[in-house]
């Protein structure tokens, strides 16, 4: 690792934590009671409470998956978890108002100082519930709305019950089920006719106190003709101990309208990362899924897009670094359900020191979709022997008239690529992360700019003793 | 004779695409497949007989893995129905195609054969009947610089329901090569295992596929290579017409430590109808690093360029169609290296799509 990565990111940069600020702390555990408790805190909607109570019920009585890292999935104590901690009294409009800790912490994320320079909108979550939350006032002028969901849901409560739920059922799966019951902060976004949101707007979400459960919500809708590129990013502290984070994302990008939805997912290794991403497109509609994850012990996630309406796209690209401890089990899903829908799905991973990484894929066409075409493109590198890179993709094909292409390969640094930069005065050690750096290009070109020097240099770390 | 199994859930990848409940054969008595050795010259090199129950190790793991502790349903199945298991047993070069007939009667047939090699031979198994259901066991081992082609063309009756499984092992620089033609049978279920045990081993596998009616044909295929410098290619060609279904599972396993692997799947399909539906799910599972394993689906109608250009050239719609469909499974025959092989292949692919025009 060069120095200079060395110096701007210093190991897992991330894993700092500060004392725990709590004005609100549920035991640990979840139960009925919990889910009413959390809901009344928050005074919301009957509906609302009666959906999260049935989606307890579905949580409890469904199964754990019986796929996937079942021996990581089945370790996850449930009882272990806090469901809920509140650690600033309010979601505060100026960084001075937040908690003093609590506004460190972000510091030193860069989150400030990132808002300042480019981007059109901040979320900050701390623990249960966002502390910050500001956006420029010539998007809010043209009635963009961009809130932490649970004053979306104070604020505009007909707009999210119309939505909310509806691309990501809580009888979708048990985590979803789990998210629906208890879930607290995340986005909510309204782009309103026409409006183009040109700047990026992020959320931010920390992870802090031990055993920590995160379950935010976010909900995303881009009215017709209108644009978005939201952002994610998170950390953790490093802990001995487990802490889980699962939320949930729908998006709803109606006739004509684009979302493009970009994480950067870097857990620290001891989180349990079981997120369910989906998107709707309409007519004409893009949605956009930029897919990193770097950290996380247990990642899983496949970001899907329903094509609902004739000529809708899907791009979904991923990139996973599964190193030592960690399991990355990631991938996409798109559903051509209408004629003329097209879907491009790259993924790329990495597996090193032990490390797992696996791609799980599904590309479906219905039968009333005529003429839909998709390439899905999945690449895995491996850098030693103890790793393992895992692909399974799903084609279901319903309609003649769909052309579709899935290639995937697995394969070490090749030799002579080592050997051209080493002839060329690099290190093995440099010469091996440029080659890392390059494989994961097609996805760090579609990152702003600050975003992919940032993963550039975790991949850096990351790289670190891949050598020898 | 072991205990039944119950039923695998259709969760379990296997069984999610084509349920056991499906397949799984009434409780009428069995009638064992008649196998005929024919057409063979030099028939000192290859000898069919009754063989023991001990020769067919249903490998699920390992080798060391034998018929009591089998945990797969539809092994552990056809071992309860047949009691006469078949071998084939072939010593030294065998010139020309070793023609095995197997014929399926009666409500439920039951065939188990296991093929010893060690040498060098092409074997073409040609299956057919009218069972109502029909339940093929194939094992073979192929020795330490041997090479084994086997051709099985699968003609049964278009009523039939078929379940077929194949355990095969490949030795130290040896090569097995099996190209199936699957046209035949109602429904079908196959689960296809192969093994390479040993550095140098090869493997090459050719799968065609032709769907018509409500034809239902399920195909999973497994090769693991247990040791390094090994190398294996999937071929698997799918056309389906009319309202039927194909799904086609792969799954390439590279064990740690098998390094020098060389692996590659390809699966395509060729949808001829509105109502036809097929399904690809090429898996991966690589735990070496210094492997090279690529695997590629793709899935599309019939291109309309190659349809305009038989056209121009006197062909009508239909027969320019037919001419498209028989070349392209034709060519997932073609990684097979033995021509005799192909040969087999290719002229009853030719007589079955002649007898579907006609009807």
């Amino acid at each position: 690792m060069s120095k200079e990565a060395r110096d701007a990111v210093g190991e897992y940069r991330y894993g700092f934590h500060d004392p725990e600020v709590a004005t609100i702390r549920f035991d640990k555990g979840l139960s009925e009671q919990v889910v009413r408790d959390i809901s009344a805190l928050k005074d919301e909607p009957e509906w609302m409470t009666d959906l999260r109570v049935k989606a307890y019920h579905h949580f409890v009585d469904r199964p754990m998956p019986d796929w996937g890292n079942e021996a990581l999935l089945n370790s996850i104590d449930f009882d272990a978890v806090t469901y809920f901690l509140r650690s600033s009294e309010g979601t505060e409009g100026n960084w001075d108002d937040v908690p003093e800790d609590i506004k460190r912490t972000f510091d030193r994320l860069g989150i400030p100082d990132a808002e300042q320079k480019w981007l059109g909108g901040v979320t900050a979550q701390y623990e249960s519930e966002a502390v910050y939350h500001s956006i420029r006032e010539d998007l809010e002028e043209q009635g963009v709305l961009f809130l932490d969901m649970d004053s979306g849901l104070r604020t505009h409560p007909e707009l999210v019950k119309r939505f909310f739920n509806t691309v990501v059922p809580y009888t979708d799966n048990k985590f979803s089920a789990l998210n629906t019951a208890v879930w607290s902060g995340g986005s909510f976004i309204y782009v309103p006719k026409g409006v183009h949101v040109e700047m990026p707007v992020q959320a931010y979400f920390r992870i802090n106190a031990k055993n920590m459960g995160q379950f935010e919500r976010t909900l995303i809708i881009a009215d017709e003709g209108s644009s978005i590129h939201y952002v994610e990013g998170c950390t953790a502290p490093t802990y001995s101990t487990d802490s889980l984070h699962s939320a949930v994302v729908e998006l709803v990008a109606m006739e004509g309208a684009k979302i493009r939805y970009s994480t950067i997912q870097n857990w620290s290794s001891n989180v349990y990362n079981l997120v369910t991403k989906r998107g709707v497109a309409h007519a004409n509609a893009t949605v956009e899924w930029v897919d990193g994850n770097i950290g996380s012990k247990l990642t899983m996630k496949y970001p899907a897009v329903l094509l609902k309406g004739e000529g809708a796209h899907a791009e979904i690209i991923s990139v996973a670094y599964a190193g030592e401890g960690q399991h990355q089990d990631a991938g996409s899903k798109v559903h051509h359900l209408a004629p003329n829908t097209t879907s491009n799905i790259l993924s790329k991973s990495i597996s090193k020191n032990g490390g797992r990484s696996t791609y799980r894929g599904m590309l479906q066409v219905r039968p009333k979709a005529e003429g839909c075409r998709s390439k899905v493109v999945c690449d895995a590198l491996m850098l030693d022997a103890d790793s393992r890179s895992d692909t399974y993709p799903t084609m279901e094909v319903g309609n003649a008239s769909a052309d579709l292409e899935h290639e995937a390969s697995v394969s070490k640094i090749a030799g002579d690529q080592l050997f051209y930069l080493m002839s060329r005065g690099h290190s093995e050690a440099e010469a091996m992360g440029l080659i890392v750096n390059g494989f994961f290009e097609p996805f760090t070109r579609e990152l702003p700019m600050e975003y992919a020097s940032e993963l550039n240099k975790l991949l850096e770390i990351e790289m670190e003793g891949a050598i020898g | 004779m072991t205990t039944a199994m119950e039923d695998p859930s259709s969760a379990v990848h296997l069984w999610r695409s084509t349920p056991w409940a499906w397949m799984k054969p009434d409780d009428a008595e069995s009638t064992a497949i008649r196998m005929v050795l024919h057409d063979i010259e030099g028939a000192a090199t290859a000898v069919l007989s009754e063989g023991s129950p001990d020769l067919f190790p249903v490998i699920v793991d390992g080798p060391e893995t034998t018929l009591p502790d089998v945990d797969d349903v539809v092994r552990h199945t056809l071992a309860n129905l047949d009691a006469r298991p078949m071998r084939l047993d072939i010593d030294g070069t065998h010139e020309g195609v070793i023609n095995l007939d197997l014929r399926a009667a009666g409500h439920v047939a039951v065939g188990r054969l296991h093929i010893a090699c060690k040498g060098q031979a092409v074997v073409h198994l040609h299956v057919s009947g009218d069972a109502g259901w029909c339940g093929l066991h194939l094992t073979g081992q192929v020795a330490n610089g041997s090479m084994l082609s086997v051709a099985v063309t699968d003609e049964l009756h278009l009523e039939s329901c078929v379940v077929r499984c194949d355990d095969w092992r490949v030795g130290r620089d040896a090569t097995f090569e099996t190209g199936t033609l699957s046209v035949g049978g109602f429904r079908r279920k196959s689960d296809l295992r192969h093994h390479l045990d040993a550095t140098g081993g090869n493997v090459r596998i050719g799968l065609g596929v032709h769907g018509q009616g409500s034809r239902h044909d399920d195909h999973h295929v497994e090769i693991h290579h247990h040791a390094g410098h090994t190398n294996s290619s999937l071929v698997a060609n799918v056309a389906c017409g009319g309202r039927s279904r194909s799904v086609g599972t792969g799954r390439l396993v590279i064990d740690a430590g098998a390094d020098g692997t060389d692996a590659g799947q390809v699966f395509r399909n060729l949808l001829l109808s509105q109502g036809a539906r097929a399904d690809a799910i090429p898996e991966l599972e690589v735990l070496a690093d210094d492997v090279s394993a690529a695997h590629g689906a793709a899935s599309a109608s019939i291109d309309d360029d190659q349809l305009h250009y038989l056209m121009s050239r006197g062909l009508d719609h239909d027969e320019a169609s037919d001419m498209i469909v028989e070349g392209f499974l034709a060519d997932a025959f073609r990684p097979l290296s033995a021509a005799d092989a192909r040969r087999a292949l290719r002229d009853r692919l030719t007589v079955h799509l002649d007898c579907a025009r006609i009807t």
